[in-house]
């Protein structure tokens, strides 16, 4: 860890254990400069990655932009039309086939996020690899002060079938990184303590009564452990390195600056209720999110506004979940109310990528510096198509990928989108994913 | 074509109480065949006798020969300490208990294993940012505990004069021996004494001192963790026995979700709970005790799922009676019937599957289509006598549960009972069949049984499904939400089913069908051994289960008796090493 000398005062105020403080902290090569553009430490702003995940997927008709090609070649489809202000960031690749069998959503769903068939679990199924953002937050593991964020715009209150229908992201099987459904609780991790100012020495002081915490249920942890079987040491090991997670924080420096969004985050609401409206919490959760991003507090993260075990939305109307909906008659032929949601969805993902359009950092803005995958588990949510695979790359990885344009594969494996995302970020990986949908090449097209 | 049949089915169901009894019959190749037996469809009568006799350990010193054993059961061996986390209401409950308010904050708990968060509690890991929650809520609690001038005094025992004020040490000594339920050791003491004066002397407050040794406390795995790691047992030195103190904390969280109390201690501190009859003593007087009854409720609750209730999507178009309200008044009938049998009434815990007794309030006799009850909140009434509805499988929240969103499921159900009810274990569905049934199209005039024809006619699905879908057939006359229903569409409904070779014609019958089920009444004595114990059982605790089994029945087959004797049991108080 660096300990360089703050270039100006930087501190961490707020309200921890009881008393405002302001705390003075050593420096991350993550910490931000104080325009928020570029890294205190020196250098560009780095490329983050992630995942952004919706269930029950879309209408292959009205999803397919006519004409493939670059910039004014080609344009958006019905359903990808809330995505106009962002076309020149993003590109759209059709054309792939899910291969790996399997039940329904759960086969789709691994195979996008892990490039392999899911395995059997609990009366349903798990992941068998490891999912693309833990990938990459092992990868970058110890950069920034949150290895990853996984967060959930929507999360089923209803569990089975294994883990794969409330969660996206695992680390292996039967293991997942639930999203965090709550803004507030995501803003309390990230900023706890960063929000309202006193003076300096309460914050010292705090910081090293914190210590003194962290060092005594250390040790209780380690008097315990000795006295422990192989099995509940691993299990007690878990929380250690959680432990060791929140020691890491208290030493990590915050993203501070004088001026923009990360002097003074602001804190957003709660929502509680069992089944609010999506639309406002992931909006909420979006502007959490973002704040997350632009003050490097973590690089890679998983997104999901739903899963197959999808909610009602309210906003349109519907009065049965959107996965419930596929499978019906839709509202009719074409089944418009499913167009309707895909429409939706695809204008919340809009709201996060316009969000991040005007963030700016050097040489550009926050979207111009994420890799972030846009998928879903089929095509056709009624027929659970696996062909026509629905997939958005967005963002310029730091000029590392090419945008504004339409890529269209004959019954092409997904997995090459994947390893050719994962290239562009600065892993040179030779492979991705496992079996049929395995990965050992890359899609030029999406290369700068 | 049977036999191939049969094999298939095997695959589907399989019951534990059937390979307690192949496996007592030393059959070499036993799983095969339980598994055909458990599958046929017929399980045989004298099925029944197997898993309700036998006697306690064959070890020596307790347990002795009870003559009511079988024999063949192989001999007892204690179940693997394991470090076992504090679960959310066990948590909470300890908090309130420890310092006399309720923790701020919420908490997570390791998910649930086999029903119960107390085997996932044992068993898994804590989710990743647990340990944040449990910071937050420490500090917090903390805070709000000190920053009250009165409650601190009182909860200190003292005015401190400075952070090495005498007095703090006996604070720490007393209440670091309450929340690590047993003494700390001099070395801990030393630990946060040093806390306290490091951040005393850093505030110039010993009340900060004390606040952070408080949210030490509260985060220390010595708290947040059950360590019950036994000692050799005197009597027999291959296994393990949980020490007197370890039984103090096994007995209070199991039957009262919370931190010892003063007499536990006590009697942990003379060495007392070593003994058999002392922890008989002690489990009957923490079962009179009012907190018993919503720690023990709580069995139910999980058992049932209830606390999902409120994420179960319905239909609102199909099913405009379900609400938020309607799930609260389903829960309190749950709560209130569940109580009412196993506390005040102390009836056969079997009355669980045919009782009519049960409290309505407004919302819930409205979908039960019975009067109103006069005044507010819930009723106790008796169910009519000629009526479908009775016991668990009449619960709205148990029915609305396992259905779908627009229908009942009688495949859910079905899967359901097995699972809950007689505790066996339903296989998922081939990765390779497609589960979906399409939608009747609107003017197709079929029942929902008529619907699963597929599951009962194609061969992939019909080894399966023949062993589900026939029992929740009988529920058949409550729709999604648990409404009752003598038609579907414009069509008679038809109830009829059977279990296992006892054919019903109604949820009437099925119920008693159910309470007769040897199956269904071992099923209860395990999980409540799990609930109790903080594991599920293996083969090797067989004679231990018999023994609480036969306890049972002499004690009328009360609930009180029936976890009476499982905290006295062998099962309840030795171990062996962790792997």
């Amino acid at each position: 860890m660096k300990t360089t000398s703050l270039p100006r005062r930087t501190v961490l105020r707020g309200m921890v254990g009881g008393v405002s403080t302001a705390v003075a902290l050593p420096l991350l090569d993550a910490m931000v400069n104080t325009n928020g553009t570029a890294l205190a430490a020196g250098g560009p702003m780095p490329v983050r990655f992630g995942v952004w995940w919706w269930g029950s997927g879309m209408l292959p008709s009205r999803w397919i932009p006519k004409a493939t090609g670059q910039g004014s070649q080609w344009a958006l489809s019905d359903q990808l039309m809330p995505l106009a202000k962002v076309k020149d960031k993003i590109s759209v690749v059709t054309g792939m086939f899910s291969s790996p069998d399997g039940t329904v959503h759960h086969a789709g769903q691994q195979a996008m996020l892990t490039g392999a068939g899911p395995m059997g679990y609990q009366s349903g199924t798990t992941a068998a690899l490891p999912s693309i953002d833990v990938v990459v937050k092992k990868a970058w593991a110890g950069k920034a002060a949150f290895d990853a964020l996984h967060l959930a715009a929507h999360r089923s209150p209803f569990g089975g079938e294994g883990t794969t229908p409330r969660d996206i992201s695992h680390n292996g099987p039967g293991s997942v990184n639930p999203g965090e459904t709550s803004p507030m609780i995501v803003f309390d991790k990230l900023f706890k303590g960063r929000t309202s100012t006193t003076s300096p020495a309460d914050g010292d002081r705090l910081a090293r009564a914190q210590q003194g915490v962290l060092d005594v249920i250390n040790a209780d942890a380690k008097t315990l452990r000795n006295r422990l079987g192989a099995r509940d040491r691993a299990r007690l090991d878990q929380h250690l390195s959680e432990i060791g997670e929140i020691e890491k924080r208290l030493k990590a420096a915050p993203a501070m600056g004088s001026s923009g969004m990360c002097a003074t985050p602001t804190r957003p609401t709660d929502v509680k209720s069992v089944n609010p409206e999506l639309r406002l919490r992931n909006r909420l959760m979006t502007d959490v999110f973002t704040l997350a991003l632009a003050c490097d507090l973590t690089r890679a993260f998983s997104y999901q506004l739903f899963t197959w075990y999808a909610p009602i939305f309210k906003e349109l109307g519907h009065t049965e979940d959107f996965h419930i909906m596929t499978h019906g008659d839709g509202g009719g032929a074409g089944q418009p109310r499913i167009h309707e949601g895909v429409v939706f969805v695809m204008q919340e993902l809009a709201y996060m990528l316009e969000k991040w359009k005007g963030v700016n950092e050097a040489g550009g803005t926050l979207l111009d510096n994420v890799a972030m995958l846009c998928m879903s588990e089929v095509s056709e949510g009624r027929s659970h198509s696996r062909e026509e695979m629905p997939i958005i790359v967005a963002g310029g990885a730091g000029g590392k990928l090419k945008t504004d344009q339409h890529i269209r594969g004959n019954r092409g494996n997904p997995s090459t989108v994947h390893l050719s995302v994962l290239n562009a970020i600065g892993l040179p990986m030779k492979q991705f994913g496992q079996g049929s949908s395995m990965a050992t090449s890359t899609i030029g097209a999406l290369l700068a | 074509m049977h036999l191939a049949e049969e094999v298939l089915a095997s695959l589907c169901v399989r019951s534990r109480r059937a390979a307690s009894r192949l496996i007592a019959g030393r059959a070499l190749f036993a799983t095969l065949t339980l598994t055909l037996a458990a599958c046929s469809g017929s399980a045989s009568p004298d099925d029944g006798e197997a898993g309700g006799s036998g006697g306690d350990s064959n070890h020596g010193g307790s347990g002795g020969n009870d003559p009511m054993v079988d024999p063949d059961l192989p001999p007892f061996k204690a179940a693997p300490i394991s470090l076992r986390a504090l679960t959310r209401i066990e948590y909470r409950n300890s908090v309130r208990d420890l310092l006399g308010i309720s923790p701020s904050g919420d908490v997570d708990e390791v998910p649930s294993q086999a029903g119960f968060s107390v085997v996932g509690a044992a068993n898994g890991t804590l989710s990743a940012g647990a340990v944040d929650k449990f910071q937050n809520a420490a500090y917090s609690t903390a805070e709000a505990l000190f920053k009250d001038t009165t409650l601190r005094r009182a909860f200190v025992g003292c005015e401190p004069a400075s952070a090495t004020d005498p007095c703090i040490e006996a604070f720490v000594r007393r209440f670091g021996g309450r929340a690590f339920r047993r003494p700390l050791t001099d070395d801990e003491v030393k630990k946060y004494l040093a806390l306290v004066a490091a951040v005393g002397a850093d505030f110039s407050s010993p009340w900060m001192g004390l606040q952070f040794a408080l949210a030490a406390f509260l985060q220390s795995p010595a708290f947040l963790y059950r360590v019950e790691l036994g000692e050799p047992d005197p009597a027999d030195s291959s296994r393990l026995r949980y020490t007197s103190y370890e039984m103090a904390s096994r007995l209070s969280y199991s039957l009262w979700a919370t931190t010892p109390d003063a007499e536990l201690l006590a009697a942990a501190e003379k060495g007392e709970l070593v003994k058999s009859s002392n922890v008989q003593a002690q489990a009957k007087r923490l079962l009179a005790d009012a907190k018993a009854r919503d720690a023990l409720a709580r069995v139910f609750f999980e058992l049932y799922k209830l606390e999902e209730l409120e994420g179960v999507p319905k239909d609102a178009a199909s099913y405009p009676l379900f609400s938020p309200a309607l799930v609260a008044s389903m829960k309190g009938e749950v709560e209130r019937t569940v109580q009412d049998l196993i506390f005040e009434r102390e009836g056969d815990l079997r009355d669980l599957f045919d009782n009519r007794t049960t409290f309505v309030d407004a919302n819930l006799a409205k979908l039960y289509g019975l009067p109103a009850p006069s005044g507010q909140g819930f009723t106790k009434i008796t169910l009519p006598d000629d009526g479908a509805r009775a016991g668990i499988l009449g619960f709205g929240a148990w029915l609305a549960h396992r259905a779908k969103e627009t229908r009942s499921s009688p495949t859910l159900r079905g899967k359901y009972i097995r699972e809950e009810i007689l505790c066996q274990h339903v296989a998922s569905a081939p990765a390779d069949v497609d589960t979906n049934i399409p939608e009747p199209a609107a003017n197709q005039n079929i029942t929902t049984r008529q619907r699963l024809t597929d599951h009962l006619v194609k061969p992939q699905c019909r080894s399966c499904h023949l062993q589900i879908d026939p029992l929740g057939f009988g529920l058949e006359n409550f729709d999604g939400i648990g409404v009752y229903r003598e038609t579907e569409r414009t069509l008679t409904i038809d109830a009829s089913g059977e279990l296992d070779g006892v054919a019903f014609k109604n949820a009437r019958e099925l119920a008693s069908a159910i309470k007769q089920s040897p199956d269904a009444e071992s099923c209860l004595v395990r999980q409540l051994y799990r609930f109790t114990t903080s594991h599920v059982e293996s083969d090797d605790e067989a004679r231990v289960i018999a023994s609480v089994t036969e306890k049972w029945k002499t004690g009328d087959h009360r609930f009180t008796a029936l976890v009476t004797a499982i905290a006295a049991s062998d099962g309840f108080r030795f171990a062996s090493a962790n792997p």
